[in-house]
C-alpha cells in the first residue's frame, strides 16, 4: 500500500491521495486497454491486500478469500474495455470484489468454516496484545489463537450487509461515500448499518473489551 | 513507577478492528497468488468468447430507445398471439350433423352395411412401394364384404398419411373472408392432401378437388358421376352392389364398377365426418 497512509493504526487515505491514486490507475487501465495485458499486473499489485483483506473479513476463511480475490482480478480484467472512468477503479474493482464475496457468502451459507491468517505484530497490535494477554494472564499463543476465533464469530454473527459495511470501514478505511458506492445504498444507510453493527459487534466482544 | 501501579488501560473495539487488520497472509502467499493469477488470465485470454458476450455492446447504442422498443415487442407478440388465436388452421375437425342418415336408412333393401370405409394405415416413411395398388385394395373389400355376415356391419375407416397442406392451400384458406369459409377451405385442403395421397398410393393422375367442387352443379342437377367423384368415393359400396358386379362384370375393372353403383346423392349424404390429424385425415361416411 504505497500510496496509503497509515493513521492511529487504521488505513486511512486522504482526498488527494485518493484522486492522485485514480489518476495512475486510469493511466494504467488506459494501457491495458490498448492492449498492454502486462501493466494489469500493476493494478493487481497495487490492490491485491487490500482486496484480499475486504474478502477475507468477509468470509473469515483464507482459502475462499484467496479464491475470490483471484476471481476478482480475472472479472475485472476480463471488463476491462468496459470500464469507462466514470468512478475511480479501486471503487469498481471494491464492488467487483465484494459482489463476488456476497455471492459465495449466500451460496455456502450453510457449510462455513473458518481459518486464520497469522497476526503479523507491529508495535500497535504487540500493544493491544499484551493489554489482553497481561489482564488475562494466559498464555499469548492460546489467548492469541482464542481472540481470533472470538473476532471471527463475532463477524460472523453480522447479517452479510452489516459485515461488508463494518469491513469497508473499520478495517479497510473507505469512506462512507466510497462504502455506499461500492456497496449500492445511501450513505444515511451505510451510517445506520455501522452504527448496528458496532453494538452487536460491542456485546460480542464486551469480554475482551472491559477496563 | 512500577509496572504493578500502571494504570490498566482499556482496549477498544478500535483495537479489535486493529487485530483484524494485522490478519495477513505471508509474503510467500503473495508470489503464489500472482503466479495463479497468471495462469487464470492467460486459460481466460485463449478461451474463445461467447456470442452472448457481445451483445451488451451490441445494444449498447440503443440503450435509449428501451421504452419504445419494448412497447413494440409487447405490441407485436399480442398481435401475433391474437391472431393465431383467430386462425382456424389445419387442425379442424368439421363435424357434419349427426342427424344425417345412414346408408341402411338411404338403401333399406340393402342389409346393414352402412359404412363403406378402407383403413390403410401407412408407416411414417412413406413407403409407397409397399403399399398394395388399387386392384389389390379393392380385390380386399371386396372379399370382406362378401365374406361378412348380412347382419353385420362391415366398417372400414379411410386413414390416408396426412402429408400437411401444399403451399397453394395455406394461401387459399388465408385468402378467405369469414371465419366459416375458412373453415370449409381448410376441410377442403385436407382432403386435397388426402386425395394426393390416394393418388399416388393408386398411381392416379393429381385432381383438383376445389375446382371440381366449386366448379360441379348442385346435387338436383348432377347426373353423370364425375370421374373425381368416383375417385373420391372409390371404396364406398355395399355388399349386394359387389355381388351384383361379380356377376354382371364384363370387362370392366372393380373401380370402375364400384364407382358407377354410388349415386351422387348418396356420397354427399353419407359423409359425416371430416377430421384432420397430425399426420393423417379421416373422412367417416
Amino acid at each position: 500500500m504505497s500510496v496509503a497512509s497509515k493513521v492511529l493504526g487504521k488505513t486511512l487515505v486522504s482526498s488527494a491521495e485518493r484522486r492522485q491514486e485514480a489518476d495512475s490507475d486510469w493511466a494504467v487501465v488506459q494501457r491495458v486497454q490498448n492492449g498492454e495485458v502486462g501493466a494489469f499486473d500493476q493494478l493487481v499489485i497495487r490492490y491485491r491486500e487490500r482486496v484480499y483483506g475486504v474478502v477475507y473479513n468477509m468470509t473469515s476463511n483464507r482459502e475462499d478469500a484467496a479464491d475470490l480475490t483471484q476471481d476478482a482480478f480475472i472479472k475485472a480484467f476480463k471488463s476491462i474495455n468496459r470500464f469507462q472512468g466514470q468512478s475511480s477503479f479501486f471503487t469498481w474493482l471494491y464492488r467487483i470484489a465484494v459482489n463476488s464475496a456476497l455471492s459465495h457468502l449466500r451460496k455456502a451459507k450453510l457449510r462455513t468454516f473458518f481459518s486464520f491468517e497469522k497476526i503479523v505484530e507491529d508495535d500497535k497490535t504487540t500493544e493491544i496484545l499484551s493489554q489482553l494477554t497481561d489482564k488475562h494472564g494466559a498464555d499469548r499463543e492460546v489467548y492469541v489463537r482464542e481472540l481470533q476465533e472470538k473476532l471471527n464469530e463475532a463477524m460472523q454473527k453480522l447479517s452479510i450487509k452489516h459485515r461488508t459495511v463494518v469491513t469497508l470501514f473499520e478495517i479497510d478505511g473507505l469512506s462512507h461515500e466510497q462504502i455506499a458506492e461500492v456497496a449500492g445504498c445511501s450513505v444515511g444507510t451505510v451510517r445506520s448499518r455501522l452504527h448496528y453493527a458496532k453494538q452487536i459487534l460491542q456485546a460480542e466482544l464486551q469480554s475482551y473489551l472491559n477496563a | 513507577m512500577k509496572p504493578d501501579n500502571k494504570p490498566p488501560s482499556k482496549v477498544t473495539l478500535d483495537d479489535l478492528f486493529a487485530l483484524k487488520r494485522a490478519e495477513q497472509p505471508p509474503e510467500e502467499f503473495w508470489s503464489d497468488f500472482q503466479r495463479g493469477f497468471h495462469v487464470r488470465q492467460r486459460a481466460e485470454a485463449i478461451e474463445p468468447k461467447r456470442w452472448w458476450f457481445v451483445l451488451p455492446r451490441v445494444f449498447a447504442g440503443f440503450s435509449r430507445y428501451q421504452m419504445p422498443i419494448g412497447a413494440a415487442a409487447v405490441l407485436a407478440v399480442t398481435f401475433l398471439s391474437f391472431r393465431e388465436y383467430r386462425e382456424p388452421g389445419f387442425e379442424v375437425a368439421y363435424s357434419a350433423p349427426q342427424a344425417l342418415p345412414a346408408v341402411t336408412e338411404i338403401e333399406p333393401a340393402v342389409e346393414s352395411v352402412p359404412v363403406a370405409v378402407a383403413r390403410m394405415p401407412l408407416p411414417n416413411a412413406m413407403d409407397f412401394s409397399e403399399v398394395a395398388p388399387l386392384g389389390f385394395v379393392a380385390e380386399q373389400i371386396e372379399t370382406a364384404v362378401a365374406s361378412a355376415e348380412p347382419s353385420q356391419p362391415v366398417e372400414l375407416t379411410p386413414m390416408v398419411v396426412w402429408a400437411g397442406p401444399s403451399a397453394a392451400a395455406i394461401e387459399a384458406v388465408a385468402s378467405v373472408p369469414t371465419p366459416s369459409e375458412r373453415s370449409i377451405a381448410a376441410n377442403l385442403a385436407a382432403a386435397q392432401a388426402e386425395q394426393l395421397q390416394v393418388g399416388r398410393l393408386l398411381g392416379e393422375p393429381e385432381l383438383d378437388l376445389a375446382a371440381a367442387i366449386t366448379n360441379s352443379e348442385t346435387l338436383s342437377e348432377v347426373s353423370v358421376p364425375e370421374p373425381t367423384r368416383e375417385r373420391l368415393f372409390v371404396y364406398q359400396s355395399s355388399p349386394a352392389d359387389f355381388s351384383v358386379d361379380r356377376e354382371n362384370n364384363s370387362g370392366r375393372d372393380t373401380h370402375s364398377l364400384i364407382a358407377n353403383r354410388i349415386s351422387q346423392d348418396e356420397l354427399y349424404d353419407s359423409v359425416g365426418r371430416v377430421s384432420a390429424g397430425a399426420n393423417h385425415v379421416t373422412v367417416k361416411f
